[in-house]
C-alpha cells in the first residue's frame, strides 16, 4: 500500500537539507513556498471520524482560499480536498460529491468541532522525470500549535509522498533521510503531536462504559466505576447540551442517565434507604427536564417526512404542515428553556456534587451488601430483569394500551444496560443471542413508543387549537396525520408478537447468558 | 464503480479529448478515476506525460495478474492511468483466443471494483472484437461527434449495430465535439439532431485552440486553461454526464436503438 513517509528534521534544516538530497539523488525537482497557513483539524466530539481511520482538516492560505482535505489517517493519503467558502458545521451542509458522501455516513449528524489550530507554512515540493511528469511529491512542514495561551513550534517535518507507479524516486530518497543528521522517523501525521501537545487523546469519549468488570471484583466497586463514569458521560455532554452543538449531546446525556437511573434502581439494595430515595427522585427530576426537548427534537425528525405519511393530495398541503412543524418548535424552544434553567440550576449542581462525592467517597461502598461478588450479584439483576420482561410480554397485545407497551419498553431498555454494563464480567460474546433478540424487541417496541409520542403530541395541539378563535392553519393537516400514525401504531403493535415470541423462545442464548462465566468462557471472549 | 467509455467508429473525433478532460475533472472533484489507453497510438499517455509501455504487454494485462502493477499515478491527485502499449494492436487476436472472447475486459475490470469511482476507457477506432468488449463492460458509451455528415452516418451505424446485437446494457450518451458555430451546417445539425435523439447530451465542446495545446502541455485543458471556453464546456458537459447517470440509476433510463432507424 502506498503511504507517506514522515522525518523529523533539525530546525530550520528542511527546505535545504531535502533540497540537497534530492540533488545528491539526482531527482529534478521544483520547490514552490506555500505562504502563512492557517489549519485546523476537526472531528466529532466522540471521535467518529479517527474512528474511521479519516482525518479532516482545513487551510486557509493568505489569499483567503480555504481548502477541506480528508485524509486516510495511516497510509497519510489524501482522499478528497474541495475549496470552500465556509467550513460546514455538518456533513449534510457540504456541497454535493465526495467528500460529502464520504463524510455523511460517518459523522451523520454529529456536528465538526475544532481540535487543534495550527498556523505555519509549508515548502511543496514535486520530484518530475525527464518528461516532466510528477514521480515523487514531497513537502516541509514548519508549524506552530495554539494552546490558547501560546503557540508551541512542532517539529519541522518532511512528509514524502510516492506517486503510485513511480518506486525509484521513493528507494533513492528514503535511505538519504534517514542517514541526515540528526534526522528521525515520524510515526503518525502532524495531527497527532499537535494533539500530544494539547493533551488531547483521540478516543478518549465513550458514551458506553468502557471498564471491565473483572469477576473477582465486588459488586460494590463495579456499581461505582459504573456510575463514576456515566456521571463523566453526563459532565462531558452538558456543554454540548447548552450550546446546542448538535441533537446528539442531548441523547447521549440522557442515555447515561438512563443507565444511571437503571443501575441505581437495580443496585438500592447497596446504598443506604435515604441516599436511594435522593439520588432516585433527583435523577428522575433530570429526566423529566431533558426528556421533552429530546422528544421534540425526534418529533421534528420525524415531521420532516410527514408529507409522505399523506396521500398524494394532502400531501400538497406542505403549508400546513410547516405551520406544524413551527408550533412544535415554539413548544421546543419553550421546553429548552426550562432545561437550560435546569442545567443551571442549583439543584442539578448539588446533585452532581453530592453524587460525586459519595462516588469518590470509597468506604462507602464496601461493607456486606457491597462485597458480594459483582458476577453473580449481575446476573440475580439480570435474571431478575428478564423475568419482569417475559412477564410483561406476555401480557401485551396488540389492543394493549401505550403505557403498557412503554412499561414493556423500559424493562427492555434496563435488561439490556445491565447486559452492556456488566459484559465484561461475563464475557461479551455470550450475550450476543441474547442482545441480538433484545436488540430486535427494542425496536419495536421504539417504533411503537414514537408513534405514540407523536400522537399524545398532535393530541394535545388539536385540543389546544380547538379553543382558540383562529387556529392556526396546522389543524387542518393534524386529523389526516392522526389516522395514518395510529394506522402506523397498530401495525407495529401487530407485529410485536411475533418480536416477542423469537425473544422467549430462545432458551439457549437465554441459559448461556444466565450461566455463571468459566475461566474458559473467558478465554474465549479474550481471544 | 462507473465504466465510461470514450468511443466512436470513428476517428480524430475527439475521444482522447474528451477521455482525458473528463476524467481530469472527475478527479478534481475527489472521484477516485482510472483512465485506460486502449489505443495503441498511445495518446492518452502521451497527454499524462506516461511511457506508453505496459511491461507484460498485453498478453500479461489479458491474464490479469499484472493489470494493478501496470497501473501508474499521474500529475493529479486521485487520477491515475493504465498506460497504452503498442502490443495492444494484437489486442483483438488475443480476445479471440479467450474462452468468453466478449467478455474479457469485464472480468478484467471487475477486480478494481471499490478501487475507484469512475474508470474511463479511451478506446481505439473501428468497430471490432475489442469494440464489442468495450460495450459488455461499460455504463455509458459516450460517443463524441463531429457535426458532419461522416460523422453522424458513423454513429447511425453504431447505433443500428448495438439494436442488431441486442447490446441493452449501457446507456449511449452522444455529444458533439469540435462544433464551428460559424458553420451554417454545424449549427444545423447541433440543432436538429437532438431533436431526433434525446439522449444526446445538451453541452457541445466547442472548437477551440486550446483543446490543441493539450498536445504541447501535456495535460487536462483545466489544468492549464481552466477558465477557457473549451474548460468551460468540459465542465458543463461532465456535470450533465453525472446528471444521466443519476437518472439512470434511478429510473434506469436507457438510449433507445430506434433512434438511430430515424436517423437512417
Amino acid at each position: 500500500m502506498l503511504k507517506t513517509y514522515h522525518y523529523a528534521l533539525p530546525r530550520q534544516a528542511g527546505s535545504e537539507a531535502l533540497s540537497n538530497i534530492l540533488r545528491a539523488a539526482g531527482l529534478p525537482f521544483l520547490c514552490t513556498p506555500v505562504p502563512t497557513l492557517e489549519r485546523c483539524y476537526y472531528d466529532s466530539f466522540d471521535w467518529r471520524l479517527y474512528a474511521a481511520n479519516l482525518l479532516l482538516f482545513s487551510e486557509k492560505s493568505r489569499d483567503g482560499r480555504v481548502r477541506l482535505r480528508l485524509r486516510e489517517l495511516d497510509s497519510g493519503f489524501d482522499l478528497v480536498a474541495i475549496d470552500v467558502t465556509d467550513i460546514p458545521c455538518f456533513a449534510a451542509e457540504m456541497p454535493r460529491g465526495v467528500m460529502r458522501d464520504r463524510l455523511l455516513p460517518v459523522l451523520k449528524g454529529r456536528r465538526l468541532l475544532p481540535l487543534a489550530h495550527l498556523t505555519g507554512r509549508r515548502d511543496e515540493f514535486r520530484v518530475f522525470d525527464a518528461e516532466r511528469k510528477t514521480v515523487m511529491r514531497a513537502c516541509v512542514e514548519r508549524h506552530r500549535v495554539d494552546t490558547g495561551d501560546r503557540q508551541v513550534r512542532l517539529r519541522e517535518r518532511v512528509e514524502v509522498t510516492p506517486v503510485r507507479g513511480f518506486t525509484e524516486p521513493l528507494h533513492a530518497v528514503l535511505p538519504l533521510l534517514e542517514r541526515y543528521p540528526e534526522s528521525q522517523v515520524l510515526e503518525g501525521d502532524l495531527f497527532d503531536e499537535a494533539l500530544q501537545i494539547l493533551d488531547r487523546h483521540p478516543l478518549d469519549y465513550h458514551a458506553r462504559p468502557t471498564l471491565k468488570v473483572e469477576r473477582g471484583d465486588t459488586v460494590g466497586a463495579a456499581a461505582r466505576a459504573i456510575f463514576l463514569h456515566l456521571l463523566g458521560v453526563i459532565e462531558a455532554n452538558e456543554d454540548g447540551v447548552r450550546q446546542e452543538l448538535d441533537a446528539d449531546f442531548l441523547h447521549d446525556l440522557r442515555v447515561a442517565l438512563r443507565r444511571t437511573r437503571t443501575l441505581l434502581r437495580e443496585m438500592h439494595h447497596i446504598l443506604s434507604a435515604p441516599h436511594f430515595a435522593h439520588y432516585r427522585d433527583e435523577f428522575t427530576w433530570l429526566a423529566s427536564i431533558t426528556g421533552p426537548v429530546r422528544d421534540l427534537d425526534v418529533q421534528l425528525e420525524a415531521s420532516a417526512r410527514y408529507a409522505d405519511l399523506l396521500e398524494p393530495a394532502q400531501a400538497s398541503q406542505h403549508q400546513d404542515i410547516e405551520a406544524l412543524r413551527g408550533l412544535l418548535r415554539s413548544q421546543r424552544t419553550a421546553q429548552r428553556r426550562f432545561l437550560l434553567e435546569g442545567l443551571a440550576s442549583s439543584r442539578y449542581r448539588s446533585l452532581k456534587k453530592g453524587w460525586r462525592a459519595l462516588l469518590e467517597a470509597q468506604e462507602r461502598w464496601t461493607g456486606a451488601e457491597c462485597d458480594e461478588p459483582a458476577v453473580e450479584a449481575a446476573l440475580a439483576m439480570m435474571r431478575h430483569r428478564h423475568a419482569r420482561v417475559m412477564e410483561r410480554g406476555e401480557k401485551l397485545d396488540a389492543q394493549s394500551a401505550d403505557k403498557n407497551f412503554h412499561a414493556m419498553r423500559k424493562q427492555v431498555k434496563r435488561l439490556r444496560y445491565l447486559i452492556e454494563l456488566f459484559d465484561g464480567a461475563l464475557a461479551a460474546h455470550r450475550a450476543h443471542g441474547v442482545l441480538t433478540n433484545l436488540k430486535a424487541l427494542q425496536k419495536v417496541l421504539g417504533e411503537h413508543q414514537d408513534f405514540a409520542v407523536h400522537i399524545a403530541v398532535l393530541e394535545q395541539i388539536q385540543e389546544s387549537c380547538a379553543t382558540q378563535d383562529r387556529p392556526s392553519p396546522a389543524v387542518r393537516v393534524i386529523a389526516p396525520l392522526l389516522d395514518q400514525l395510529r394506522e402506523r401504531r397498530r401495525a407495529v403493535a401487530e407485529d410485536f408478537a411475533s418480536v416477542f415470541s423469537r425473544f422467549a423462545k430462545d432458551e439457549k442464548a437465554r441459559k448461556k447468558l444466565f450461566r455463571v462465566p468459566s475461566d474458559a468462557d473467558h478465554q474465549e471472549s479474550a481471544q | 464503480m462507473k465504466v465510461i467509455a470514450c468511443y466512436n467508429i470513428k476517428g480524430g473525433v475527439g475521444k482522447t479529448a474528451a477521455a482525458v478532460n473528463l476524467a481530469y475533472l472527475s478527479a478534481r472533484e475527489g472521484f477516485r478515476t482510472l483512465v485506460w489507453d486502449l489505443d495503441p497510438q498511445g495518446a492518452a499517455s502521451f497527454y499524462f506525460r506516461v511511457s506508453a509501455y505496459v511491461p507484460a504487454g498485453a498478453e500479461g494485462l489479458m491474464r490479469g495478474s499484472s493489470l494493478r502493477a501496470s497501473i501508474k499515478g499521474t500529475d493529479h491527485e486521485n487520477l491515475d492511468l493504465l498506460p497504452a502499449d503498442f502490443s495492444y494492436r494484437n489486442l483483438d487476436l488475443l480476445l479471440g483466443q479467450a474462452i468468453k472472447p466478449q467478455r474479457c475486459l469485464s472480468a478484467l475490470l471487475k477486480p478494481l471494483e471499490g478501487e475507484y469511482d469512475y474508470i474511463f476507457l479511451d478506446c481505439p477506432p473501428g468497430i471490432t472484437l475489442l469494440s464489442e468488449n468495450i460495450f459488455r463492460a461499460t455504463d455509458v458509451l459516450l460517443v463524441p461527434t463531429i457535426p458532419t455528415t461522416l460523422s453522424l452516418r458513423a454513429l447511425d451505424q453504431l447505433l443500428k449495430f448495438c439494436r442488431r446485437e441486442g447490446l441493452n446494457d449501457f446507456s449511449i450518451l452522444p455529444f458533439f465535439t469540435m462544433v464551428d458555430v460559424r458553420r451554417a451546417l454545424h449549427r444545423r445539425i447541433v440543432e436538429e439532431l437532438p431533436k431526433q435523439i434525446p439522449a444526446m447530451l445538451t453541452n457541445f465542446i466547442p472548437y477551440a485552440a486550446d483543446v490543441e495545446q493539450m498536445g504541447l502541455r501535456r495535460s487536462a485543458v483545466g489544468a492549464f486553461a481552466s477558465q477557457g471556453r473549451s474548460a468551460r464546456a468540459y465542465e458543463d458537459t461532465w456535470w450533465e454526464i453525472k446528471m444521466r447517470l443519476e437518472w439512470i440509476e434511478e429510473d434506469g433510463l436507457r438510449a433507445t436503438y430506434a433512434e438511430g432507424e430515424r436517423m437512417a
